[in-house]
Parts: C-alpha cells; structure tokens; sequence
C-alpha cells in the first residue's frame, strides 16, 4: 500500500510537468496580446505603453525562455505576479478561493445528501410514478440554463418578495453588525446561489446513484438479506446503498477541482468574488501567471482527487487491493 | 424537528427585515442639507490600480477621481475651472503655465499639499520606467520648476493647449511615495490624495468603500461613504437598483442603464417610484474607419458615399431604442468646437450611388460594383472587422450589410477576440473597414486620430489617412491658447473631416443614469464624466436617510 501510493505520488511529477508545459504553450498560440488589453478605446494614451507592458511582463523573450523562467520560479513555489494587477498570483488566488470553496463545498454536500437519497427511491420505486417524478424534476433542473434560473429567482426573491439579497457574497454595511446577524447576512446571500448550483447538479449525480442501486438491488445477497427477514430498511440502507454507492465515490473524487475552479456563470450573476470568475477573468485578460497558477492547482487538485478516489475504493471495497 | 428550529428561525428573520418599507411618497419632498448616509454604486469590473499613474481602465480611474484631485478641471461647459490651482497664467508664446496653488489643502494623512508635490507628480510621471499609460503628454514638458511653496512653473517644449487639462490631473503625495517603485508600491491598494473622499478599503472583487473627507477644500461631502461594488451581470445589476441593493447607477461612475433597461423599466412603478432616471451623452463615439491602404477606399467620393449610404438614424433607432445621436466629428457634442452649422451626410442612396458613379464603380453581371483598379477588373467586395461580444456592433454591422448590399456592395463581416483583433488586424494594419469606438477628452484634439505622423504600428491613426491640411490645422490647434481662435481651427478641422470621411462617424451614445429620489443637490451634467458631478453638493434630507454611517 505504502508502496503504491509513494510510486502514484511520484508520477505526479512529470504528469504535471507535462500538463504545465502543454498549458504554457497553448496558452501564448493563442492569438491575442495582454499588454494591448487597455489600448484600445483611447486616443489619449500613450502608445509606448504597450511595450513597456509587454516588457514588464516578460513577453518579449522566447517561448521556452520564458517557460524556463516559469519553472525556475514554480520550483520556490514562487507562481510569480499577475498581469493584472501586479500581486502575487498566491495571494490573489488565496483572496477568491474561500469564497468558491464556501459555495461549491456546501453545494456539493447539498448536492450528494440531496441526489443520493431521491436516486436510491426512484430506484426502488422503479418504473412508478415517484421515479418518473424525480427524473422529471431532475432533468428540468439539468435542461434549465442556470443564469436563466438564477435570473428568474433574484427577480421572486430578490424583487418581488423582497426577502432576499439579490447578489454578492455580504450586504455592503455587513461589517457594521454583531457577529450572528454577520453570519445570517452570509447566509442569507448563500441561498439563491446554493439552489441554482444544487438543481443544475442534481440530475447526473442521482441518474448514476439511481442506475447504481437498481444494479445491486437485483444482486442475489440481497434476494437473500429479505429472505433472512430483514426489515426493506435494513434491506436498503445497510446492504444495498453501501455497495450502491461505490461508484459514487469515484464521483466526489472527481469533483475535487470543481470545489476549487468554481462556476463562472453562477459566479458572474450572483456577483460572488470567486475563483471561476478569476478563472475567466484571466483567460479574457490574457493574463498567463494567473492562468498557469489557476491551471497547475487545478490540476494537481485533479490528480490527488483521482488518487484519494483509487484509495476510497480499495477501502470500501475489498476486493481490490494495491500491493 | 428540534434540529431544524434554527433554520426556521433565520428564514423568519429574514422576512421581518423585508418589511417595515417606507412609503416611497416621502423621497419626493425636499429637505435640508442633511449630513450622513451612503451612496452605493456598481461597477462591471473591479479596479486594477488605484495607483494613479498605473490606471488604466474605467473602475480604477472614477475611484481615483474622487480620491485625488487635478490642479484644474472642467465644469459643465467645457471650461476649465480652478481645482488644486487657485489661478493659472499663461505666457504669451504659450510654452509657460504657471500654477498659483490654493494653499492649506491638506492630503488625507493632514500633510499640506506644496509645489514640491506637483514637482514629485511630474517625476513620476515622466520617469519612463513607470508603467503609465499617460507619460506622453509629460514628456512634452521641459521643466518644473518650483518659484515658491505655492507657485509652480511648468515650461512646455512647444505650446500645447490640450496640455491644462490632461496633465496634472492626480497631485500625489510626495512625502508618501518619494524612493519607492511606484510599478510596486502599496499605496495601489490603499491611495492617499486630496480628494472629497478618502480610500477606507478594497475587498477584491467585492467592493471598494470611501468616506467623505471632512477637512476637503471645496467643502466638507454630505454624503458619508460612497461604496463602488463590483456587479459584473448588468441584468444582475438592475435587479441590485430595484431591490434595494445599489442606489445609482452611472451616476458617480460609469457604467449606467442599457438602452433597453431605460425604454423598457423606467416607467414601471418599481423604478418609477424610487428613483430618478436622467441621460447625457457619453464621452465616446463609434465610427467606421476606412483604411487607406485599400484602394477600395482611397476615393473621397467613394468614402462618401458610403456614409450616404448608411442610415444611421434608423440604427440608433432599432439598435439602441432611439438613445443615442448621430456625430459627425471626434469632439463631444456640445462642446465649443463643434461647428453648430455643420450638418452629417444624410442618408441618400440614390446620391451614393450617383457619386459612386461618378468615382467609376459600374454594376457588373454579379450584381456588385465593379472598377478596373492598377489594370485589373476589381468588384467593390470587403471585410469589415469588429470586436467579439459587442452585441450592439453586431447588430450595427448586419444592418450596414444590408444597406451596402443594396447599392451592389458586398460587405462581409469578421469577429475577432478584442486583443487579437488589435494586435494581428489594426496594429499591423491588414484591415479593409474597422467598426470601433473611441473614449474622448472634454478637450477636442484629435491629433492623434488624424495627424499624418501618427501612422506607425501602435499609433492612433491606423486608417493611414493622411492631409496636409488637417496636418497643419492639428498642430495649430494644439498650439492655440486662446478659445476664440481655437474654435475657428476645429471648425475648420471638421469641415476637412466631413470632406474626406476617413472615418463614417456613427453614433454618440447616451449616458442613461438611474440615482435613487432620496438623494439631492445635484445638477444634471451635459454629459457623462463623473468629474462634473461634483459630490460634495450631494446630500439626503435627514428624514429620508438610509444607512446610519458613523462620520
């Protein structure tokens, strides 16, 4: 086991040499130019800008130059200053990443405690109106453009009833007021988005719970636990859904870097300062440090969720084993 | 279900504090200058720098307008008024400004502000290893010289008028910032000026909060703090403005409501009885430029006719809801230096084909133009570039299609990414047609659009349209103090533009600003430029007070 996981890690290394290249280079064939970005609209600024832009940026040296550079830096863990606004890549990704992780983590949780249980009853009301109900309900939410959705929820709760903030992360006094009204003012700005992430997830998580548990539920231990006498509880929650839910776990594993990337639609609409938004931001601003900062995290994040999923699997299952 | 009383309990809460609504009547009743309360705003992007020199862009640069202070600025009509300089004189042959500055005006910090300051802003500025966007115009200074605490004398190589009102329009602490890497110093994130307002604080892709500046020269702000928070969804935006969450919009910022938003929401009763909704122009225009490498366009006749042919009414009208007006030159519309007699090209398809016609284009068997051009057999066939994600210019350029279409002109259109678009089409100039817009200064020079010199890769006049003439005027027009004479040459200036339409000038957008009814004293400025709000003459009658704001 120690073994297995020693020769995994390892091989992370030049994965992730191989992804940082690959993404370097990609990223500079895209046409475009950073230091161009602010030009345009105004006849008033002084053309020479551009260059000292660009070479305040580094961009005038070559290609593998500049990505020498890059990986002498990265091996500090120095991920270098943004374009943008000239502050360390870290810091600026440490600034978002709460916000995301705070979102995307509860929506996650929301999303498995919510998908798991109605995929396990459609599964077991298989075929009858309770399962079609589900799928129904599920696959609106799946269908459904998300800023649309989003959209039409600020304008019931946020305008209409006028109960909910509309967007943002804190109301702008927020830091004038005792610390539990702190707490529901977040909360509060936590619903609309947490519905819109968790409806639009909804369908594909409890799609494969249901798909997972009509498989085991047709398995002859089970055929046996209710010829034993067990209770369809018993049956269901203790026997199934434990061997149901292996193949979800390869799913939470995999959802590692979404906790981190964040979505940039639900982001951008409902104004929340986190890393998806970041994430475009960059990309539209050619800001390469940012990106290739965003790009390795993400997929170093990718690489361990693989891993962390290969280990959940050996320990619920024991019919695998590393050795 | 004990578990689950909190919830209940939040969700309550939460309901109670979206009653007790005012009755929205009472905004309609003046009052008396009151102290207190917040001004909330939005903004699409958040700030890059607030470091003035390295601003580039539109959120950083209306923080720091309120934060700092020029030695001038203008008022309504496009005069220069006093700001950090109590007076100004200028020498006869124009190349001396001296500077007599108001003395007692302290920075934030309760530094009094000096000629030494002006002298540092000028270094910085003109020191080449600082990023700034705007070393140009410092660069056309000689010297600074400082005569007295309080006077400053600034010696221009030549005499460049539009120089008063571009240069020195941030004083910066010289006691603050003197040694440091202004590319890196820290007072980007937290800025210290004159200004109405002082910086408190910037979260990051959240907000930016100011609180008004109780020692400023030109009198102490009512209104306590003015919050810049980042909305990048406009839709999202206006839903902010309605329920409550932001009380302006492109008011004290730019930005401010979509065409649609204005035609269609403003005379609902949820916009209507809250807030006030006003337009101004924009400090902008769009325009088609011609490049004159193609020899398609290097007929003057041809480049009319074109124009002719573009109903530009009818554009405003079904891409912008009827907000906008058309231009027909690079000044701002109600600026001095537009000629009050010259009238645009009217659209008459029936001339831009005479003149068409007359220019030797004659239809061929496919239904296009055609003309032998250097010997060979050329149909009037082009590319019209413009930026991705300009919805409105989408649109613009469709209709355009059409109208060219009719007169046998076939005109394709080709979207790029806006860097990419910049850097391999209009930089290097392999372009045919370019729809673009421009962001203008109060002061109407436009030497780098037009002038001859500026044609090289990264200047200005990337149509290469070149005019001795306009060459001479531009110049005159830079060197020119006095008003009076100043206008005869940009009247002048644009009877050459109207001539030879290196540029089919298309609309100037309006500025279409909401701000909430409980806030007053202010005046309805011409147009956009949230310099000319003044914001210390804004203030909310005590009764209709929002936000309890500690000074």
């Amino acid at each position: 086991m120690r073994k297995f996981l020693l020769r995994r890690l390892l091989l992370m290394i030049p994965l992730l040499l191989g992804i940082s290249f690959i993404s370097f280079v990609i990223m500079q064939l895209a046409p475009g130019d950073p230091a161009s970005l602010n030009i345009g609209m105004n006849s008033k600024i002084d053309p020479s800008y551009i260059l000292k832009l660009r070479q305040s940026y580094g961009l005038d040296d070559p290609l593998m130059v500049q990505y020498w550079h890059w990986l002498k830096r990265i091996c500090l863990l120095n991920f270098g200053n943004t374009f943008r606004d000239n502050r360390p890549v870290i810091a600026v990704i440490g600034e978002r990443l709460p916000a995301t992780l705070l979102l995307s983590g509860l929506s996650e949780v929301l999303l498995f405690l919510v998908a798991v249980p109605l995929g396990v009853m459609a599964a077991y009301y298989h075929n009858r109106w309770y399962d079609r109900f589900i799928s129904i309900f599920s696959f609106v939410g799946f269908s459904m453009p998300s800023f649309w959705f989003a959209l039409m929820l600020m304008l019931l709760f946020g305008v209409w009833l006028n109960l909910l903030p509309v967007s943002g992360m804190t109301s702008t006094e927020a830091e004038y007021l005792p610390w539990n009204d702190r707490i529901l003012d977040l909360i509060s700005h936590l619903i609309l988005p947490l519905i819109v992430t968790t409806y639009g997830g909804l369908a594909s998580i409890s799609r494969y719970a249901r798909t997972s548990m009509l498989e085991v539920i047709r398995q002859d231990y089970i055929r046996t636990a209710r010829a034993k006498g067990l209770s369809e509880t018993q049956v269901i929650f203790k026997h199934a859904l434990r061997n149901a839910l292996i193949p979800i776990v390869t799913l939470m594993g995999l959802s590692l870097p979404n906790l981190i990337g964040g979505s940039f639609i639900i982001e951008t609409i409902f104004s929340w300062p986190g890393m998806g938004r970041l994430g475009f931001e960059s990309v539209l601003s050619h800001d390469y440090p940012l990106l290739m900062g965003i790009g390795v995290i993400t997929a170093l994040l990718t690489l361990l969720g693989n891993l962390l999923a290969d280990l959940a699997y050996a320990w619920l299952d024991p019919r695998i084993r590393y050795d | 279900m004990s578990r689950k009383l909190p919830a209940v309990l939040a969700i309550a809460t939460l309901l109670l504090s979206g009653c007790g609504k005012i009755d929205p009547k009472i905004y309609n009743q003046d009052g008396p200058v009151a102290e207190g309360d917040m001004l909330v705003e939005a903004s699409g992007g958040d700030a890059r720098h607030l470091m003035p020199p390295l601003v580039d862009e539109t959120g950083g640069a209306d923080i720091d307008n309120l934060v700092f202070d020029g030695l001038t600025r203008f008022d309504e009509n496009f005069n220069l008024q006093p700001c950090l300089a109590e007076r100004w004189t200028v020498s006869k042959d124009g190349r001396v400004i001296t500077y007599y500055l108001r003395k007692g005006v302290k920075f934030h910090d309760g530094v009094e502000l000096t000629a030494n300051d002006v002298l540092f802003t000028y270094q910085v500025y003109s020191d080449p290893t600082v990023n700034t966007p705007e070393g140009e115009f410092y660069q056309m200074i000689k010297s600074v010289e400082i005569l007295d605490p309080y006077i400053v004398r600034v010696t221009y190589k030549k005499p460049f008028a539009p120089a008063l009102s571009l240069n020195f329009n941030c004083i910066l602490p010289e006691h603050l910032l003197k040694g440091q890497d202004i590319n890196k110093s820290d007072f980007d994130r937290h800025p210290i000026g004159t200004g109405p307002y002082e910086f408190v604080e910037w979260k990051t892709a959240q907000q930016i909060v100011l609180k008004a500046n109780p020692d400023y020269w030109g009198g102490k702000p009512h209104i306590q703090r003015f919050v810049m928070r980042i909305i990048p969804d406009q839709t999202t935006e206006f839903l902010e403005l309605l329920n409550g969450g932001i009380d302006a919009m492109g008011a004290w910022l730019h930005g401010g409501m979509r065409a649609e938003q204005y035609v269609k929401e403003t005379d609902k009763p949820k916009f209507k009885d809250y807030y006030n909704a006003y337009k101004t122009d924009e400090l902008s225009f769009s325009y088609i430029g011609w490049n004159f490498k193609n020899p398609l366009f290097q007929d003057k006749k041809v480049r009319q006719a074109l124009t002719m042919a573009i109903d530009r009414q009818t554009i405003i009208q079904n891409v912008s809801y009827g907000q906008g007006s058309v231009c027909d030159s690079p000044y701002p519309i109600h600026s001095w230096a537009n000629d009050p007699k010259d009238q645009p090209w009217p659209y008459d398809p029936d001339k831009a084909k005479q003149f068409l016609k007359e220019a030797g284009w004659k239809p061929g068997p496919d239904g296009l133009l055609h003309k032998v051009i250097a010997g060979k057999d050329t149909p009037f066939r082009f590319t019209m570039i413009l930026a991705q994600g300009n919805v409105s210019g989408e649109r613009i350029a469709t209709i355009v299609q059409q109208q060219l279409k009719l007169l046998g002109i076939q005109m394709n259109i080709q979207l790029y990414e806006w860097t990419t678009l910049l850097s391999q089409y209009v930089n290097p100039r392999k372009f045919d047609a370019f729809l673009g817009g421009w962001a203008i200064t109060p002061d109407p020079d436009c030497y780098q659009l037009f002038h001859s010199s500026q044609t090289a890769e990264h200047q200005f006049n990337f149509v290469s349209y070149k005019n001795p003439q306009m060459d001479r005027l531009l110049v005159e027009g830079q060197q020119t103090l006095d008003i009076g004479k100043r206008q005869k040459i940009y009247w002048k200036i644009q009877a050459i533009l109207h001539e030879d339409q290196p540029y089919t000038f298309m609309v100037v957008p309006n500025h279409l600003v909401a701000v909430h009814k409980r806030f007053k004293g202010y005046k309805v400025p011409q147009l956009v430029d949230p310099s000319l709000n003044y914001p210390q003459n804004w203030y909310v009658p005590a009764a209709q007070q929002k936000y309890q704001v500690q000074p």
